[in-house]
């Protein structure tokens, strides 16, 4: 079923080093980025994690069920769980130990250069091999109040980093509500910046027992092609077909 | 013509607003070509990521530019960023153009106000024109039409019958706005070709008799020929001949005859029959 969903994305014609992705996710729980991390997994590239909300049993119980052990990657050294919000924290601990929570509203300094260090220090080991940084639900930050300049500067600095090293490649989630200015101006900024952007959304009737949703898929760059699936989410994977036929 | 005109004449202060469905940084990056083809001096300022997808891009261009990411060790204020503009600017003879890709990362940090207060600044050191793109869909409408009032020409690219096209407005000199639209497109080597002007089509006039050979196919001869016709435009239907004998005897009102029916009252009392 993996292969179904690179096929779509035709990540399995088109190298996905130096590329950025952004899944835009207009419903809740997106399979895509496990997608896209099974595909890391089985290429056998490094996977650098990053998280706000999830733990890693989380991950590795999805993972183990595509096909992929997260806890061997770490055992290995080819996986690295970096706990976002955690991070963050520890960061500041000295400086505000009021309230834990007063990182993110300090004006004086940047209070995602700890995260950004930290995924760096991870990278700079890898250079020489095929690498992927994945960033799990990016909205999180903008939810906990920290200014969407912040969120975008952060953003930059990873892709960077990305374009620095020439195999890699960045897979960035992040979830939005109409309601929400903030958030849609970050995705959409961040949707002129990206090269591969899979937005994906719910039905607009409802839920259905065949469909789980559609998914655009959009290239900024070579084959600049735009197109539009539906998907249906299975226990083991996704599957995609053109709109209109049936699922097989 | 308003791009057409602006390939061939000095630069201007000219604002490029696309958005995430049609990208403006091809005809951004042509203009600048152009200008530095024409002997200009351009100093290009990127805020936009990525970077190394522009690095073949502006080795093919050949022109100064220079990129700036907000980080730790950038100052990220107006002044640090007003500095960076307007240093190594110095008239060697040529005249001066800056090209700002784009606008929507400053716009994030600052206010419409500070934007327009720093380009003015810019613009008292030297003589330069700003040729700046912005993405229309991450601001509100309020902010991009107040930086109409920052630069003279507005070009707003789009598509249209699977061309590219770019609909301008330029404020003249003398305070005249002129506007158009054109289609356009963009070369390999970054020249903009092809430029002529959008012509709407008229609407297609609907004709609202049918055609005199609108009989239906059939084996049975249904049309009539030119006698037939003749006799058939000469027959005069029944209810036109009443209609004119009565129009030449007295006019007819309109008249309700009403005749009354005979009472229905019934002396019978209609629960006689219950036994109550």
């Amino acid at each position: 079923m993996a292969d179904t969903v690179m096929k779509a994305l035709m990540l399995d014609k088109i190298q996905i080093d130096g590329k950025s992705v952004l899944i835009v996710q207009h419903s809740d729980g997106s399979p895509f980025v496990h997608s896209l991390l099974t595909h890391s997994a089985r290429q056998g590239r490094r996977i650098c994690l990053v998280s706000f909300s999830q733990s890693i049993g989380y991950y590795h119980n999805v993972g183990t069920r595509l096909g992929w052990n997260l806890n061997n990657l770490l055992s290995k050294n080819q996986a690295v769980f970096i706990g976002g919000l955690h991070t963050l924290k520890n960061s500041f601990q000295s400086q505000c130990p009021s309230n834990p929570f007063n990182f993110l509203f300090n004006p004086a300094s940047c209070p995602l250069q700890a995260l950004f260090l930290a995924i760096e220090s991870v990278i700079l080991g890898w250079i020489e091999q095929p690498f992927s940084v994945v960033i799990d639900e990016l909205d999180c930050l903008l939810n906990l109040g920290i200014e969407p300049k912040e969120v975008i500067k952060f953003f930059q600095q990873c892709h960077s980093l990305i374009q620095t090293y020439s195999n890699g490649s960045l897979v960035v989630s992040i979830g939005v509500t109409p309601l929400d200015k903030e958030i849609t101006q970050c995705s959409t900024l961040l949707s002129h910046w990206s090269d591969l952007i899979l937005t994906e959304r719910g039905l607009q009737t409802g839920k259905s027992r065949d469909l789980t949703g559609t998914l655009t898929v959009k290239w900024n760059v070579s084959p600049f092609s735009e197109q539009h699936f539906h998907f249906k989410c299975f226990d083991r994977g996704v599957k995609m077909f053109a709109p209109g036929t049936a699922v097989l | 013509m308003i791009l057409k005109d602006l390939l061939k004449q000095p630069p201007v202060s000219i604002l490029i607003q696309d958005s995430f469905s049609v990208k403006g940084r091809p005809l951004f990056l042509s203009l600048i070509h152009n200008y530095s083809k024409n002997g200009y001096s351009v100093r290009y300022f990127k805020y936009d990521s990525p970077l190394s997808s522009e690095k073949s891009e502006m080795e093919q261009l050949k022109f100064s530019w220079q990129t700036c990411i907000f980080n730790e060790n950038q100052d990220s204020s107006r002044t640090a960023i007003e500095s960076c503009w307007s240093s190594d600017l110095a008239n060697n003879g040529k005249h001066l153009v800056v090209a700002i890709d784009s606008l929507s990362p400053l716009l994030l940090n600052w206010t419409v106000g500070e934007l327009a207060s720093a380009l003015r600044n810019l613009q008292k050191t030297t003589a330069v024109a700003v040729v700046a793109l912005v993405h229309g869909d991450v601001h509100d409408k309020e902010t991009v039409q107040a930086l109409n009032y920052i630069f003279h020409c507005h070009l707003t690219v789009r598509k249209a019958q699977g061309r590219n096209v770019c609909s301008g407005v330029l404020r003249k000199g003398s305070g005249k706005l002129v506007d158009s639209d054109e289609y356009y497109s963009i070369t390999d080597q970054w020249e903009v070709k092809d430029v002529e002007e959008v012509v709407e089509p008229s609407p297609n006039v609907v004709v609202d008799s049918l055609p005199k050979n609108a009989v239906p196919k059939s084996t049975f001869k249904l049309d009539l020929n030119a006698k037939e016709e003749e006799a058939r435009s000469q027959v005069v239907l029944p209810y036109i001949r009443k209609q004119a004998s009565s129009a030449t005897s007295e006019t007819s009102k309109g008249q309700i005859i009403y005749e009354a029916e005979a009472p229905d009252w019934d002396d019978e009392d209609p629960d006689d029959d219950l036994e109550i």
